[in-house]
């Protein structure tokens, strides 16, 4: 699954991880207080409710433009019990990618948006598609990181 | 009103004396009496004070005394029972030293007080006595050692009973001395109440007499002053009558008399003082006032009639007077006379100088006032002194007339003699005398002799002008009329010139004319040109118009096409969010395909497709955006230049519209050039003409000069004849003198 996090920004994840697609005004939200500023709030998602990420701001990029009347939202499954609404600019479409074009992160992509730590778990690998590169996400690793940040706040 | 002039001041006088000295005997018993009331309760308070400080003191001293005689009783008896009780010696001595002053004292209150001394002196002398006697023997006791015995006796009830009268009796005498001071100070109070009543009594009395003697006083010195000035004024005024008196003219009179006027206006606190003049047959004159500033001037206001009330009191010689100005029997000039003056009141009383009147003299005042008796009579007698001193006068004026007449007809006659005389020659023709001017009668004839012989002298001396002029003037004349002669022929010769000339003129206005012809031609083709330019010019204009409401139109249908592709984009955008939300149902498609793992395989396959799809569909809206941003940007560009090419269009209009209106001055201005040239080809035309009849009349006035030139001849012909009788006229006038040549 392809996500367009930002203009200049991509992002693919693994299918299995998605649960659906979605169209979301900024009302939706229920803002809670004491939280980091890359949580969008609570929201109700088939009766039941999960927490909203701004997914760039959460990876250490700009922030989404909020003045928009409405964007997209990828619902992910990381565990059983654990759904999280990821908003991001667009929502490009599905791609097939084989498993092997898949680098790993030892060679540093080092230009891209302010640069990542290279043991970011957020990410599993990177894919070339022509001269832009796909980041690949990691649930796990995002999973992971919401635990340190929900141990550290 | 007339009054009688007899005094009563006469029958005034005596009663204010008696007035005067009731008042002084009053003043002088009030005085009096005031003085005696004085006298008395000076004599009193006197008497008391002389009486009552003796009288005081020696009460004083008595009471002194006394208590000196109670103090030397008790040492007295002290000594004598200290004595006994000590029985020592010294005691005695000391009573012995105050026996002799007690004794003292008693002689002095006696001698001071005998009457209430001698009241009780028996009583307490004779207790005094036996107290002596006791003490001295008690003494005696203790010299003799018997301290006890007289102690005993010292202390004896007899020795007390004896004490106790002699204390009563001094003790009575004091109360008498007391007593008397009381009554003595009793009577002083008494008397001192008296003289204050009678000093009560005495002092208005004498403050009515003061008051009263100021006031007298007073008048006195008022009167005195008045007095004073009465005699002053008197003195002046007969200065001023002597300085009429004085008078020998008429004319000198006048300053004097207002003097005395104003004198008399002074003296009487009056408003005006006028002397009226008699001016024969039955008038009178104000020849003199003085008045008021306030008042306005009546001087020289002639009366035609004297009002029946003055003239009676001419006649009787007793004087006029009216209180208030309404008189009935006052002429109607006099009494405007009165309102010009603005009097009221008025006094008149005549003036008789010899024995004949000379006028009268008048007192008037703003304001109604009664005359008293005093003010008429005093009034009489200035008028009669004022007729005294005319008097002399009109003596004077007499003499004066009669020598002035003599002199007169003497001068006449002389002066006759010499005008005679004067006058002569003037029958030979001589014209240069004159009669002598003198201030009389015959002075007047003279004048007019001299006149008269003035006026024929310059009668003669024209005469003789005009003939010298005349023979001068005809002897120029010839010269001139000779001359003339010839400028007439010359000016014939001439006017043949002319006609020459004036016949060329006539040609070249013929030509000018012919000029003016072609150019109106001219002007007018100028003319017809430039109304066809300008109806070219119209339909350009309206070319112009057509081509600006076509831009319109296109403007407008470009500006709706602009629209519509806005309403493109609207649905392009609609077509846009379809293709984004058919993308995400692909996505969810492809989700829920690999959910269900391989059986959704096929699924999720035409789920790519549906994504691709909407991709493409996107990506065809987005092109069909660009496509139609295209548009918009095109045609917002076409429709700015049609607004560009509007706007020239209509300058273009403009312009062409400016270039009509110069046409069309162009096509007025040819067209009046036309008739200007038309105009000119008339007059030009008129022009030959009128040289035509110059050229006759020219013909006309050749002939007219040489009959000039005859007629000249003519003239110098009758002027010779002129000559002789001018020459005639000369001679006969030269028999007449008149003195230095002309």
């Amino acid at each position: 699954m392809q996500l367009q996090a930002r203009s200049d920004f991509q992002v693919v994840m693994p299918l299995p991880f998605a649960q659906e697609a979605l169209i979301v005004t900024p009302q939706q939200f229920t803002l809670l207080p004491n939280q980091p500023a890359w949580v969008l709030g609570l929201f109700n998602y088939r009766n039941r409710v999960i927490w909203g990420l701004d997914l760039p701001q959460f990876l250490g990029l700009d922030p989404l433009d909020f003045g928009l009347p409405e964007y997209p939202l990828v619902v992910v499954r990381l565990a059983e019990s654990l759904r999280l609404g990821l908003a991001v600019q667009r929502v490009k479409g599905v791609t097939r990618i084989a498993a092997d074009r898949i680098q790993s992160l030892s060679g540093s992509p080092g230009d891209v948006g302010g640069g990542f730590p290279v043991s970011n778990p957020c990410f599993s690998g990177q894919v070339m598609d022509g001269e832009d590169p796909l980041w690949v996400l990691n649930p796990n690793g995002i999973a992971q990181q919401l635990e340190q940040a929900r141990a550290s706040g | 009103m007339l009054s009688s002039l007899p005094s009563k001041s006469s029958r005034v006088q005596p009663q204010r004396k008696t007035t005067e000295s009731r008042l002084g005997q009053a003043i002088s018993l009030s005085l009096g009496l005031s003085s005696v009331l004085f006298a008395i309760s000076a004599g009193t308070v006197a008497r008391t004070y002389f009486d009552f400080n003796p009288r005081i003191s020696r009460q004083f001293t008595l009471q002194r005394l006394s208590d000196q005689v109670i103090y030397l009783d008790e040492v007295l008896t002290m000594s004598a029972r200290m004595g006994s009780a000590t029985g020592d010696l010294a005691w005695e001595a000391r009573y012995n030293i105050h026996v002799p002053k007690l004794d003292d004292v008693l002689a002095e209150i006696e001698q001071l007080d005998p009457v209430s001394y001698e009241a009780h002196a028996a009583q307490t002398t004779d207790a005094n006595l036996k107290l002596v006697d006791w003490e001295v023997e008690a003494f005696d006791l203790v010299r003799a050692g018997e301290r006890e015995q007289a102690f005993g006796l010292l202390h004896s009830p007899e020795y007390e009973e004896q004490k106790r009268i002699y204390a009563e009796g001094i003790n009575l005498t004091l109360e008498e001395i007391r007593n008397n001071i009381q009554a003595s100070l009793l009577l002083y109070e008494r008397e001192l109440l008296r003289s204050l009543i009678l000093s009560g009594i005495s002092f208005p009395i004498l403050l009515a007499s003061w008051g009263t003697i100021l006031v007298l006083v007073r008048n006195f010195v008022r009167e005195r002053n008045e007095t004073y000035e009465r005699q002053v004024s008197d003195t002046r005024l007969a200065q001023r009558f002597a300085d009429i008196a004085r008078i020998r003219q008429n004319q000198e009179l006048i300053d004097p008399l207002t003097d005395l006027l104003s004198e008399i206006r002074q003296r009487y606190g009056a408003e005006r003082v006028a002397v009226y003049r008699l001016t024969p047959p039955e008038g009178a004159q104000v020849i003199a006032e003085a008045r008021s500033n306030r008042q306005a001037s009546t001087l020289g206001t002639q009366l035609s009639g004297i009002p029946a009330p003055i003239q009676q009191a001419l006649n009787s010689g007793q004087i006029y007077i009216f209180s208030q100005v309404p008189v009935a029997d006052l002429s109607a000039d006099y009494i405007q006379l009165l309102a010009t003056a603005q009097l009221k009141a008025e006094m008149v009383a005549p003036v008789v100088r010899g024995d004949e009147p000379y006028g009268f003299l008048v007192i008037g005042r703003a304001q109604s006032h009664s005359w008293s008796e005093e003010e008429q009579e005093s009034l009489a007698e200035l008028a009669n002194r004022l007729g005294q001193a005319l008097s002399n006068l009109g003596a004077l004026e007499q003499k004066a007339v009669a020598a002035q007449e003599r002199e007169r007809s003497e001068a006449l006659q002389q002066e006759l003699l010499r005008l005679i005389n004067d006058v002569m020659e003037a029958s030979q023709g001589n014209l240069t005398v004159r009669a002598q001017l003198t201030a009389g009668q015959i002075g007047i004839v003279a004048d007019f002799f001299n006149a008269i012989i003035e006026s024929l002298r310059d009668i003669v001396t024209q005469v003789q002008q005009v003939a010298g002029q005349v023979n001068n003037s005809v002897g120029n004349n010839e010269v001139a009329i000779r001359e003339l002669a010839d400028a007439a022929l010359k000016q014939a010769t001439q006017i043949g010139e002319t006609l020459r000339s004036v016949e060329h003129m006539t040609l070249s206005i013929q030509e000018v004319a012919d000029k003016a012809q072609q150019a109106a031609a001219v002007s007018e083709s100028a003319a017809a040109t430039a109304t066809s330019s300008s109806l070219t010019m119209d339909r350009t204009v309206q070319n112009i118009l057509q081509l600006r409401e076509t831009v319109a139109e296109t403007a407008k249908k470009v500006k709706r096409l602009g629209e519509s592709s806005q309403q493109i984009s609207k649905v392009v955008s609609l077509i846009n969010q379809i293709a984004l939300k058919t993308n995400l149902l692909a996505v969810n498609a492809s989700i829920e395909a690999a959910r269900a793992g391989e059986e959704g395989r096929g699924f999720a396959v035409v789920a790519e497709e549906v994504g691709a799809l909407a991709a493409q569909s996107a990506e065809a809206t987005r092109e069909i955006e660009r496509i139609v941003e295209g548009i918009q940007r095109e045609t917002g560009e076409v429709v700015q230049a049609m607004e560009a090419s509007t706007t020239q269009v209509v300058e273009g209009t403009r312009l062409v519209e400016d270039a009509k209106q110069s046409l069309g001055q162009i096509v007025e201005v040819s067209r009046q050039v036309n008739q200007l040239f038309q105009s000119i080809a008339r007059s030009t035309d008129s022009q030959a003409d009128a040289s035509q009849m110059v050229r006759q009349l020219m013909e006309q006035i050749a002939s007219i000069a040489t009959h000039t030139s005859e007629a000249s001849q003519q003239v110098a012909n009758s002027l010779q004849d002129t000559v002789a009788v001018a020459r005639r006229l000369q001679t006969s006038v030269s028999t007449f003198k008149v003195g230095e040549a002309v």
